[in-house]
């Protein structure tokens, strides 16, 4: 099975643009979580950009592992809320 | 296109190509500059004939101490009133003592750092204390080392975007090549010379595996590097309103200048304070001394750790008391603005490479843009030990740091560096080699084959030759030219843009041979050009300490010259076609 060309584009898009931005989510959840454990602010916001570009790059990957489009977004849409709530307790906490 | 679909190792042998071949090309001129890069003090003193025949300074506890002693002889001689100075002590690749003060017109040092230029003059003294010849305008090494992420001619930011996203490709390149390849450790073993496409896609894996480790740290301590700029939400998160906290909290700035009391007073020894900083850091050798307000009675000595013998990019400083010589503890009291002097691109890591050498001719705009962004992403920091010691998460930013910077090598280590560096630069070209030759077997070529073919000869025939090219105007351009360091840099460009207009018009197999074999020639004349270019009594310093840096240059240049002809002659035209 191939996929059509629109989807390869989806994909892409996928990607590189939510990719971006859902690493930017993850990326400042750790870090609000590392500072709600105690973690030093500064060390808090270098944890969370440390590990920023290993979650880019699982989702770059997934965006074109996943086997449809409906799992990708589905996940990726989990993934944004679950990483929402966390922020907002654990700004809320500390 | 590559039909996608299907199998997940499809899909992800589908990835990896494409990730390969957008990047692939930008990420072996970033590989290969970045790998000179290693050698950037090595280049930089070779790109400097009129200092192979000074003594030698020894990067040891004595011979440091010596060298401050004969700067500050010298600084008292010449700039007794300056605000501050500094002094570059001797380093294992940095044989002589670079001295630099506040000059007279620059006495109040604006908040703009990073460019002495303007407000510094500088010097620099041999082993004996003998001030050497100016130094000539050039970038040196550091060309090499501050082109990897800047891409030279861009805007500050463009470069470092581009370069990093080219790096976040390699990134999901290497994920989904090791996802592809299945039969990972097998592979390593399995190796078919001669047999054009399997022998490619062999080369390929070996490599990919041999240097995974070395490959996957280069990659991602790459990306670190630049982070502030290109992954701020964290920053964004936690210091909403004032980003510059936390760069100032992440990366400890140096002590400011203290004000002058105006009250004369004599300066302590220099080898006391040395000896309590050595002490102090179990032997670790320091790697500058800056003096501020000398001669006064306020003044202060900070003396900086070398971060050559640690893994780590952090740095470390110790304040003392510039008259009775005693240590302060921390380096200062307040942690507001950092002094011009301590952040100058003398200071900054990844500029410190344009500097190296020739401080005064870095205020080159394209530098001292460069500089500013440095310090504030990549520069390693001066830690304060008032402060707790470095964190987990600062220690793994800096060790990643430290690690892409490769400091911390010795002279063998370093040329295990330089080999994984060549070695990726060749993961990146057997891979762009292999598609080539693959899209040249299918029935219907694909329309990009021909741009690749050159794009393949521009990075890996070109390319090495230009680099070569920039070694050979070093030495003949004239020293007096205007924008002299500029004009080398732009011949580098123009040499590089000659070679891949011939290769985009005759992307031809004897167009490899020759672009490969005119690299070899260029980099395998170089020692003879510096046999004949450089002052008649460096010759008899050549295998001096020090200078034996210089010759060790001569042999790297030649091997460099060695493989390029070896490619070269490999596709000289022989009469039965392989």
């Amino acid at each position: 099975m191939r996929w059509p060309r629109w989807q390869v584009a989806l994909r892409v898009i996928t990607a590189i643009a939510g990719g971006y931005a859902l690493t930017a989510l993850a990326s400042s959840t750790l870090a609000v979580l590392a500072l709600a454990l105690g973690m030093a602010r500064v060390d808090a916001a270098l944890a969370g950009m440390l590990a920023s570009f290993a979650c880019y790059g699982v989702i770059i990957v997934w965006s074109f592992g996943a086997a449809t489009l409906a799992r990708l977004w589905g996940s990726l849409a989990v993934a944004t809320a679950l990483l929402w709530v966390v922020r907002a307790v654990a700004s809320a906490l500390s | 296109m590559f039909p996608v679909g299907g199998s997940w190792r499809q899909t992800m042998a589908w990835l990896h190509t494409w990730t390969g071949l957008l990047a692939g090309w930008l990420l072996l001129v970033m590989c290969l500059t970045g790998s000179a890069a290693y050698y950037r003090d090595e280049i930089s003193l070779w790109m400097q004939p009129a200092w192979h025949a000074g003594v030698t300074a020894r990067a040891t506890a004595n011979g440091q101490q010596q060298a401050a002693r004969q700067a500050l002889a010298h600084l008292q001689h010449t700039a007794p009133q300056a605000a501050s100075w500094i002094i570059d002590l001797p380093q294992p690749r940095k044989p002589y003592t670079e001295i630099s003060w506040t000059s007279a017109r620059g006495q109040e040092l604006g908040p703009g750092a990073g460019r002495p230029g303007g407000n510094f003059e500088s010097a620099t003294l041999d082993g004996a204390g003998r001030l050497l010849p100016a130094a000539r305008d050039t970038r040196g090494g550091g060309f090499f080392a501050v082109f990897h992420f800047t891409l030279h001619y861009l805007p500050v930011r463009w470069g470092r975007w581009i370069t990093s996203i080219a790096t976040m490709m390699m990134l999901v390149a290497l994920v989904s090549g090791v996802i592809t390849h299945r039969r990972f450790f097998a592979d390593f073993f399995t190796f078919r010379p001669g047999k054009g496409q399997r022998s490619w896609l062999d080369a390929h894996n070996a490599l990919a595996v041999l240097a995974l480790p070395y490959h996957a740290m280069i990659c991602y301590s790459g990306l670190v590097t630049l982070m502030l700029l290109t992954m701020p939400a964290a920053v964004n998160q936690l210091y909403p309103d004032n980003r510059g906290d936390f760069v100032r909290a992440a990366l400890p700035q140096a002590p400011p200048l203290v004000a002058a009391s105006g009250r004369p007073a004599l300066l302590a020894d220099t080898g006391p304070v040395l000896d309590q900083a050595y002490a102090r850091w179990d032997g670790g050798l320091a790697t500058r001394l800056t003096v501020q307000r000398p001669n006064d009675a306020a003044a202060r000595y900070i003396v900086q750790r070398d971060e050559a013998e640690r893994l780590s990019s952090e740095r470390q400083s110790l304040v003392f008391d510039g008259v009775a010589g005693t240590m302060l503890g921390g380096s200062g009291t307040a942690r507001s603005s950092a002094t011009p002097s301590e952040a100058s691109p003398l200071g900054a890591a990844a500029a410190a490479a344009t500097a190296s050498i020739n401080a005064a001719s870095v205020a080159a705009a394209p530098a001292s843009a460069a500089s500013t962004v440095a310090a504030l992403v990549a520069a390693p920091s001066v830690a304060e030990p008032s402060a707790a010691a470095a964190s987990a998460a600062a220690q793994t930013r800096n060790t990643l740091v430290g690690l892409h910077l490769g400091h911390f090598a010795d002279p063998l280590l370093r040329a295990l560096l330089f080999a994984c560096g060549l070695g990726a630069c060749a993961l990146m070209g057997t891979g762009v080699l292999l598609w080539t030759v693959k899209a040249r077997l299918r029935p219907r070529p694909p329309a990009g084959l021909r741009l690749a073919e050159s794009l393949n000869l521009i990075t890996l025939a070109a390319l090495p030759a230009a680099m070569a090219g920039y070694f050979w105007l070093n030495r003949l351009l004239p020293d007096d030219m205007t924008r002299r360091a500029a004009a080398e840099i732009d011949g580098f460009f123009m040499l590089w843009g000659v070679l891949a207009v011939a290769a985009l018009a005759w992307p031809s197999r004897r167009m490899w041979m020759v672009q490969l074999l005119l690299g070899a020639v260029l980099f395998a004349a170089l020692p003879v050009l510096n046999l004949v270019t450089a002052p008649a009594d460096a010759h008899v310093a050549l295998l001096d300490i020090g200078t034996g840096m210089v010759a060790a240059t001569d042999a790297g240049l030649l091997l460099c010259g060695a493989l390029l002809g070896w490619a070269g002659w490999r596709l000289r035209p022989r009469v039965v076609a392989p």
